[in-house]
């Protein structure tokens, strides 16, 4: 589940290479290992702040890593980096979800016109979703559309395992293959956007 | 991690304690767990699909959609499902390539044995409402004396749906009738298995909840139709329930949550 892309990059604070050095080496002495760690620890940033709905992941997982950085470089003894970043990334979860509350006092106006269907941005992605739609593979397509047919409780359950079975998978597999198809549409819709922003 | 813990985790329905516990254990993992995403992606769609209970739809707009994030996350589902809505009847049937030398039955034959079995009422269903529809569209004007309202008008065949405006339902569009004419509605019968009834009754609203209209009608074939006098109708949104009655008086609504949708215009 992708979020649209947002300029955080004042958040982000100057970290030396000595003090990035200093990082990794905490992370594991070999720096290979340190290599694969930190590409771990930073999925898992943005893991985090993707559940906690905090625009562009990427970004706060970044910053919550510079921010480790400069303690780690300053001396602050860190026995377990993970659980350090992880404490770290719930103080600017909180940090980015105060400002957002701040920057947008329009979640009445969301709701309403979400019912009224009078959303402007459900409009705007809709119209830049059917070339992303229409770009995938048909196989992709139907399973989309067959996917997310409506279907209550029970029988949703019931028709998704048919539909696995009849594509010889699992539910889970099926399950998560949509996810991929439809974080595939969301990064087209927000590329399509910027695109559409960089040639105004 | 269940889906059901997940969804709490989302609508803050876990104590404060629980819901860091949740965030250590996803931490802790080797990679970040992959099966919240797809949970998120249902809830969202349950959002929009009027799916949610109202306890939980409560949870979801107080808790959940704290974010511009979340937000445009449900923006980009309700733009997908309009999609799916629109592409349904389209792409449901599976493909197949026909070899050389067969029949138009063979091919048939074929592509009914490829079916599963929903896929073979969806096109059996289709099939009964697309010859009850022309039956209804070739009988002679007239022929039905309890339909006296709109017998110049085409009717304007309805599909149930259960989403809301938000997601983008089809609703089907008419112009406004003159005087002494009237709207003729077909409304198609879900193809889950409606309720016993004895017969039916339709309510007309408004998108206000202004019930225009509340009157028995009877099954022909896999529809319903429904005659709606034009004084009823002023330019607007329309929104159609129809309830099982059986012998006993209790009613029930057919397709659960699921409404039929119009504009006059």
């Amino acid at each position: 589940m992708t979020n649209s892309v947002q300029d955080n990059s004042e958040d982000r604070r100057d970290v030396s290479q000595e003090a990035f050095a200093c990082f990794l080496e905490c992370l594991s002495p070999d720096s290979e290992e340190a290599g694969r760690r930190y590409m771990r620890l930073h999925k898992k940033l943005v893991g985090f702040f993707n559940l906690k709905g905090v625009s562009d992941p990427v970004s706060a997982a970044d910053e919550t890593i510079d921010r480790a950085t400069l303690k780690i470089a300053a001396g602050t003894p860190v026995p377990d980096v993970d659980k350090y970043c992880m404490g770290i990334a719930r103080n600017i979860a909180r940090e980015r979800w105060r400002r957002a509350q701040r920057e947008h006092s329009t979640f009445l106006d969301f709701t309403a016109n979400l019912a009224n269907n009078s959303d402007e941005g459900v409009e705007r992605i809709y119209r830049i979703l059917k070339p992303c739609f229409d770009a995938l593979a048909v196989e992709e397509q139907k399973l989309i559309v067959a996917y997310c047919q409506v279907f209550q409780g029970r029988a949703r359950a019931d028709y998704r395992r048919q539909l696995a079975e009849s594509m010889n998978t699992t539910v889970l597999a099926l399950r998560m293959r949509v996810t991929r198809i439809r974080s595939l549409l969301s990064d087209c819709v927000t590329k399509s956007s910027n695109e559409g922003l960089s040639q105004l | 991690m269940t889906d059901e813990r997940i969804i709490a985790y989302l609508l803050k329905e876990l104590p404060e304690e629980e819901l860091e516990r949740f965030e250590d254990e996803c931490f802790a993992r080797e990679s970040w767990p992959g099966d919240i995403d797809p949970v998120e992606e249902d809830l969202i769609d349950d959002y929009l699909r009027d799916e949610l209970p109202p306890e939980r739809r409560r949870r979801f707009e107080l808790n959940y959609l704290t974010s511009p994030a979340r937000r445009e996350r449900v923006r980009m589902a309700a733009g997908l499902l309009r999609h799916v809505d629109e592409r349904a009847p389209r792409l449901a049937p599976t493909p197949f390539a026909p070899a050389d030398g067969e029949t138009w039955f063979d091919r048939l034959r074929a592509y009914w044995g490829g079916l599963n079995w929903a896929r073979q009422a969806t096109a059996a269903l289709a099939l009964v409402f697309v010859v009850s529809g022309l039956w209804w569209l070739s009988r002679p004007a007239g022929t039905d004396p309890s339909h006296s309202v709109a017998k110049t008008f085409d009717p304007l065949v309805l599909t149930i749906s259960y989403g809301n405006r938000a997601t983008g339902v089809r609703a089907g569009k008419a112009k406004l009738p003159r005087d002494g004419g009237g709207l003729k509605l077909l409304l198609t019968l879900p193809q889950t298995s409606s309720p016993p009834a004895a017969y039916y009754r339709v309510q007309l609203e408004t998108i206000d909840g202004e019930i225009k209209l509340s009157e028995k009608v009877v099954r022909e074939n896999q529809s319903i139709p429904v005659d709606i006098p034009a004084k009823t109708l002023a330019r607007g949104q329309y929104v159609v329930q129809l309830f099982a009655v059986g012998d006993d008086g209790s009613e029930q609504r057919v397709g659960g949550a699921g409404n039929y949708y119009f504009d006059i215009e």
